[in-house]
C-alpha cells in the first residue's frame, strides 16, 4: 500500500514540475506585460491577415491531407511492390527541414537547375519561371513538408484494420459498401493528423518568408524586431493562441475516440492484389507522386552540388556544427523523452478533472511564438548566482527547446500510456515489487515504440531548431541550421546545395540507425 | 554494459566540447554579421593576441534583429563585451535602451554623415543602397534617381525589401529625414501606383532581379555584388549623383563595447582590432565589397571608393527618430 501512495506522490511531483516548468514563462510574460503599449495595431489590417494565413494554412493542410491519406492507403491496402523502400522515400520528407524543401524548390526553376537543364535539351525554355513563387510556393512546400504525419497516422490506422473487421463490414453490403465503412474508421485519425500538421504550419515562419508572403506569424515578428514591443507581441499572438486552444480541444475529443477504436481493433491485415489497368494506375499514381515530391527536390540538391569536391569542402567546413548539432539534438531529444514520460505519466494516473487545464499549460508551449518563449526565459535565467551559471550555459538552450517541443511528445507518449494495462502495474506493486522493476519490466517495453517515435520526432525538431537558438545559445555553440542561413545570403549556390544535403544525410542516418535498431530489438524480443 | 559504453562516451564527448570553451582570457561578441565574413577577421584577432573569442551570429531568418532583442532581454545583467552590427540604426536604438556604452566616433565617419550630425558610435565599413537592374531586359533608359522608380515605364518592375526590417528602414527613414513627410508620402504613394514589389529582404530582391520577375530593385551594394560574383546579368547603378541628387546613402558597420560587460579589457581589445585598416581591407576583399570609410585601404575593383561618390547628408539621431514614423506613414499607404 506504501508503494501506491508512492506513485501518489510521483504523480503529484510531475504534475508540480511541469507547473514550474511551463508556468515560469507565462509567469515571465504577464509580468511584463504592459497595456500602455499597446499600441500601433491596425486591426482591419491584422484581421485581413489573420484569415489570408488561416486560408493559406488551411489549403496546405489539405493537400497534406490528401497526399498523406491517399498514399498511406494504397500503401497500407494495396499490394504495392518496394512498398517499404517507398514508405521510407515518403517519410524521407519529414527528416528535411521546410527551409531546406522552401530552397530547393525555390532554386528547381533557376538557370542552373536540373529542370532546366533537361528542359533546354528538350528545347522547352523555362528560365526564369516564377511558378513555385509567392503563395503556391508556400502552400505546396509546406504542404510536401508536414503530409509524412498524416501519412504515418493514416498508415498506422489501415494496419488496425483487420480481416474480422473486414468481413464484419462485408456483412453490411457490397465490398464498396465495406470500402466507405473502412473510410469512416479512418476519419478520426485523418482529422487529427490534419488538424496537428495545420497547427504546425501556422507557426512556420521560414517557408513563407522565403516565398515572399505575409503571414500573421510576420506581424508578430514586426512587432518584436522593428518596435521591441513584447507586449504588442504578446497581444496579437491572442488570436492565434486562442484559436490553436480550441483546436487543441478538438484533438483531445477525437483522441478519445481514437483510443477506443486501437483499442477495439486487431491486427494483420490482409492487402488487395490489383492487376491490369488498374495496377498501372495505382503503380503510376504512387511512384509518380513519390517522384514530385521528394525524388525530384533531392535531386536537384544533388545537381546543384555539382561535383564531389564542393561535397568535401562543405563537410570540413561544417563539420564542427554537424557534431554540436547532433550532440545537442540527441541531448534534448533525450531530456523532452524523459521529461514527458514522467509528465504523461502523472497525467495518466492523476484522478482529477481539472487535468485537462495542464494539458492546456503545457500545449501552450507549443502556440507561443518561440521568440516570446525564449525572451522570457532570458528575464526568468539571467540573474545572479546559480541563476545565472545556468543561463550561461548549454542548459538553458537544453530548457527552452525542450519546453518548445515538450507538448508534442507528451500527447504522443499519452497514447502510449493507453496501452500499458494499469491493473498489471498495481498488481506489481501490491507484491512488493520495486519502482524501478516496474519502470524496467512493465512500462518500458509496452512504451518503447512510442519512445522511440518520440525520440526521433524530438530529434529532427531539435537539429533544425533556430530562432531559440539564436536568442538562448551561449556564445561560442556553433549549429548547423545557422551555418545554413549565413551560406544563404552569399551563396555560393553549390556551396549550400551541398551543406543542405549534408544536412539531409546526416539526419537520415541517424533516424535510420534508430529506426534499425528499433526493429532490431522487437524481432530478437519475438524470437526470444 | 553496452548502454553504459555508449553513455562513457557521449559523455566524454559532451564534456570535451563544453571544456574546449573554457579559456582565461576571452571575449563574447554578439554579431550580426554574415558569419562567413565576420568568422576569419575574428579568428584572426584570436590568432594575434590569444584570447580565445566566443561567438553569437544572428540568421538572416531573423532578419538579423535576434540579437538585438536578446541585448536589450540581457540589458540589467550583461553577458556580451562587444557588439558588431552591419548597420547602425539598431545601434542607435539600443543606445537609447541604455545597452551600449557610449563611443567616441572616428573621425572619418564625417566622411558619410553630414558635418553637424551628433554621431554618438563608432563605424566602418560601409555598404551603399544601390539599384540592381537586371541586364537581360534593360538595355539603355536606367533609373539614376530614387524618383524615377515612380515612372510609368518601371510600372510593375520595381522591387524593394519590407522597409520594417534591415537597411531598407534605415534608408526610408533618412529619406523621410532628408525630404521631409510630404515628399516622403508622395514618393511611397507613387511607388504603390506604379506596383512596385515589397519583398520581405534584400537578398530576395537580389534574386527576382536576376530571376528576371522583377528588373528593378532597391537592395545593397553586398547583395548586388553576391550576384555579379556569381556572373548573373545585372548591373549596379549607383542612385543620387550627379547635380540634382541628393546622394547615395550609405550604412556603415557598427561596433560598440556593452556597457557593464563581463570582459571589459579583452572588448576593448576587440574593438580596437575591428577599427583598425586590416578589418576594412578583408571586408573590402570579402564577397559582400563593403567600401572603406576610415582608412585609406587598397580596394579591388568591385568594390566602390568612397571619394569618387556623392553620398546623401544625414544625420544618424534624426534617422533613428524618425524610424518610427516612417513605419506608421509607409504601413498606412501601403495598406490602404
Amino acid at each position: 500500500m506504501n508503494i501506491l501512495q508512492n506513485r501518489q506522490t510521483i504523480v503529484l511531483t510531475s504534475f508540480l514540475i511541469i507547473l514550474i516548468v511551463c508556468l515560469i514563462p507565462l509567469f515571465q510574460l504577464a509580468l511584463s506585460f504592459d497595456f500602455s503599449v499597446i499600441n500601433n495595431v491596425n486591426t482591419v489590417n491584422l484581421s485581413t491577415l489573420f484569415f489570408d494565413s488561416i486560408l493559406i494554412v488551411g489549403a496546405a493542410s489539405l493537400i497534406a491531407m490528401f497526399i498523406g491519406g491517399v498514399l498511406a492507403y494504397y500503401l497500407a491496402t494495396v499490394h504495392i511492390r518496394f512498398s517499404i523502400v517507398l514508405i521510407l522515400l515518403l517519410l524521407t520528407n519529414f527528416f528535411i527541414p521546410s527551409y531546406i524543401h522552401a530552397l530547393s524548390w525555390s532554386r528547381l526553376f533557376m538557370d542552373e537547375s536540373i529542370l532546366n537543364t533537361i528542359a533546354i535539351y528538350t528545347g522547352m525554355d523555362i528560365k526564369g519561371s516564377t511558378v513555385i513563387d509567392g503563395w503556391f510556393g508556400t502552400v505546396w512546400v509546406l504542404a510536401l513538408s508536414y503530409f509524412p504525419i498524416i501519412f504515418v497516422a493514416v498508415y498506422l490506422s489501415c494496419l488496425r484494420w483487420g480481416q474480422s473487421m473486414q468481413n464484419a463490414a462485408l456483412m453490411f453490403g457490397s465490398p464498396s459498401r465495406a470500402r466507405i465503412i473502412r473510410l469512416t474508421f479512418l476519419r478520426v485519425p485523418l482529422l487529427v493528423s490534419t488538424l496537428l500538421v495545420f497547427l504546425l504550419i501556422f507557426s512556420d515562419f521560414g517557408v513563407p518568408d522565403l516565398f515572399q508572403i505575409p503571414m500573421y506569424s510576420t506581424e508578430i515578428f514586426i512587432q518584436l524586431s522593428s518596435y521591441y514591443n513584447n507586449s504588442n507581441a504578446l497581444f496579437i499572438s491572442l488570436p492565434y493562441i486562442i484559436t490553436s486552444c480550441i483546436i487543441l480541444w478538438w484533438i483531445i475529443s477525437l483522441t478519445k475516440k481514437i483510443s477506443l477504436s486501437l483499442s477495439t481493433a486487431d491486427s494483420n491485415p490482409s492487402k488487395v492484389r490489383v492487376s491490369g489497368p488498374v495496377s498501372f494506375l495505382v503503380h503510376t499514381l504512387l511512384y509518380g507522386c513519390i517522384f514530385i515530391v521528394i525524388v525530384l527536390p533531392l535531386l536537384n540538391l544533388i545537381y546543384l552540388t555539382q561535383d564531389f569536391e564542393m561535397f568535401f569542402r562543405a563537410f570540413e567546413l561544417v563539420k564542427t556544427d554537424l557534431l554540436n548539432s547532433t550532440l545537442f539534438a540527441g541531448f534534448v531529444s533525450i531530456v523532452i523523452v524523459l521529461f514527458a514520460l514522467y509528465a504523461s505519466y502523472g497525467y495518466v494516473r492523476l484522478k482529477s478533472h481539472y487535468k485537462e487545464g495542464l494539458r492546456i499549460i503545457i500545449f501552450l508551449m507549443l502556440v507561443l511564438p518561440a521568440s516570446l518563449l525564449a525572451l522570457s526565459l532570458i528575464s526568468f535565467w539571467n540573474q545572479e548566482g546559480m541563476m545565472g551559471w545556468f543561463y550561461q550555459s548549454e542548459g538553458i538552450v537544453v530548457l527552452g527547446v525542450s519546453i518548445r517541443w515538450l507538448p508534442i511528445a507528451f500527447e504522443i507518449l499519452l497514447i502510449g500510456w493507453l496501452f500499458v494495462n494499469e491493473k498489471q502495474e498495481n498488481a506489481a506493486l501490491v507484491f512488493g515489487v520495486g519502482w524501478w522493476s516496474v519502470v524496467k519490466n512493465i512500462h518500458f517495453p509496452q512504451m518503447k515504440p512510442f519512445i522511440l517515435s518520440v525520440f526521433i520526432l524530438c530529434f529532427v525538431l531539435a537539429f533544425n531548431e533556430l530562432t531559440m537558438m539564436v536568442l538562448l545559445s551561449p556564445p561560442g555553440l556553433s549549429l548547423l541550421p545557422g551555418r545554413i542561413f549565413s551560406v544563404i545570403h552569399y551563396g555560393p549556390e553549390n556551396l549550400l546545395a551541398a551543406i543542405c544535403l549534408i544536412q539531409v544525410i546526416t539526419i537520415l542516418v541517424i533516424v535510420s540507425s534508430i529506426a534499425w535498431y528499433n526493429r532490431h530489438l522487437i524481432i530478437s524480443t519475438q524470437r526470444a | 554494459m553496452k548502454i553504459k559504453f555508449l553513455i562513457t562516451v557521449i559523455s566524454a564527448v559532451v564534456f570535451s566540447q563544453l571544456s574546449g570553451c573554457q579559456q582565461t582570457e576571452e571575449v563574447i561578441i554578439y554579431t550580426s554579421h554574415d558569419r562567413n565574413i565576420s568568422e576569419p577577421i575574428l579568428r584572426q584577432f584570436e590568432r594575434e593576441t590569444g584570447i580565445h573569442v566566443r561567438v553569437v551570429y544572428d540568421t538572416e531568418a531573423n532578419k538579423t534583429t535576434g540579437l538585438v532583442n536578446r541585448l536589450i532581454a540581457e540589458r540589467k545583467i550583461p553577458r556580451a563585451d562587444v557588439f558588431w552590427n552591419n548597420e547602425f540604426i539598431r545601434t542607435v536604438h539600443l543606445q537609447e535602451f541604455d545597452v551600449l556604452s557610449p563611443s567616441l566616433p572616428l573621425n572619418p565617419v564625417k566622411n558619410i554623415f553630414s558635418s553637424n550630425s551628433n554621431v554618438s558610435f563608432t563605424g566602418f565599413a560601409a555598404r551603399a543602397r544601390v539599384f540592381i537592374i537586371n541586364t537581360n531586359r534593360v538595355k539603355d533608359a536606367v533609373p539614376k534617381n530614387l524618383e524615377d522608380l515612380t515612372h510609368k515605364q518601371w510600372s510593375e518592375k520595381v522591387a524593394f525589401a519590407n522597409p520594417h526590417f534591415g537597411t531598407t528602414g534605415t534608408h526610408f527613414s533618412a529619406l523621410l529625414s532628408v525630404w521631409g513627410e510630404e515628399k516622403f508620402r508622395y514618393w511611397i504613394t507613387a511607388l504603390k501606383k506604379n506596383k512596385a514589389a515589397m519583398l520581405p529582404g534584400n537578398a530576395q530582391v537580389r534574386d527576382q532581379v536576376v530571376s528576371g520577375k522583377y528588373l528593378i530593385g532597391l537592395t545593397d551594394t553586398d547583395d548586388v555584388n553576391s550576384a555579379l560574383l556569381a556572373k548573373k546579368k545585372v548591373q549596379m547603378i549607383i542612385p543620387g549623383q550627379g547635380s540634382h541628387g541628393i546622394g547615395v546613402f550609405m550604412i556603415p558597420n557598427t561596433v560598440s563595447l556593452v556597457k557593464g560587460s563581463p570582459n571589459q579589457k579583452t572588448g576593448k581589445r576587440l574593438f580596437d582590432f575591428l577599427l583598425q585598416a586590416n578589418t576594412e581591407r578583408q571586408l573590402a576583399n570579402s564577397p559582400s565589397a563593403q567600401i572603406p570609410i576610415l582608412h585609406s585601404v587598397a580596394i579591388p575593383s568591385n568594390v566602390l571608393d568612397i571619394k569618387t561618390l556623392m553620398i546623401m547628408e544625414t544625420d544618424p539621431k534624426e534617422i533613428s527618430a524618425q524610424y518610427q514614423k516612417m513605419l506608421s506613414i509607409f504601413t498606412a499607404i501601403w495598406n490602404r
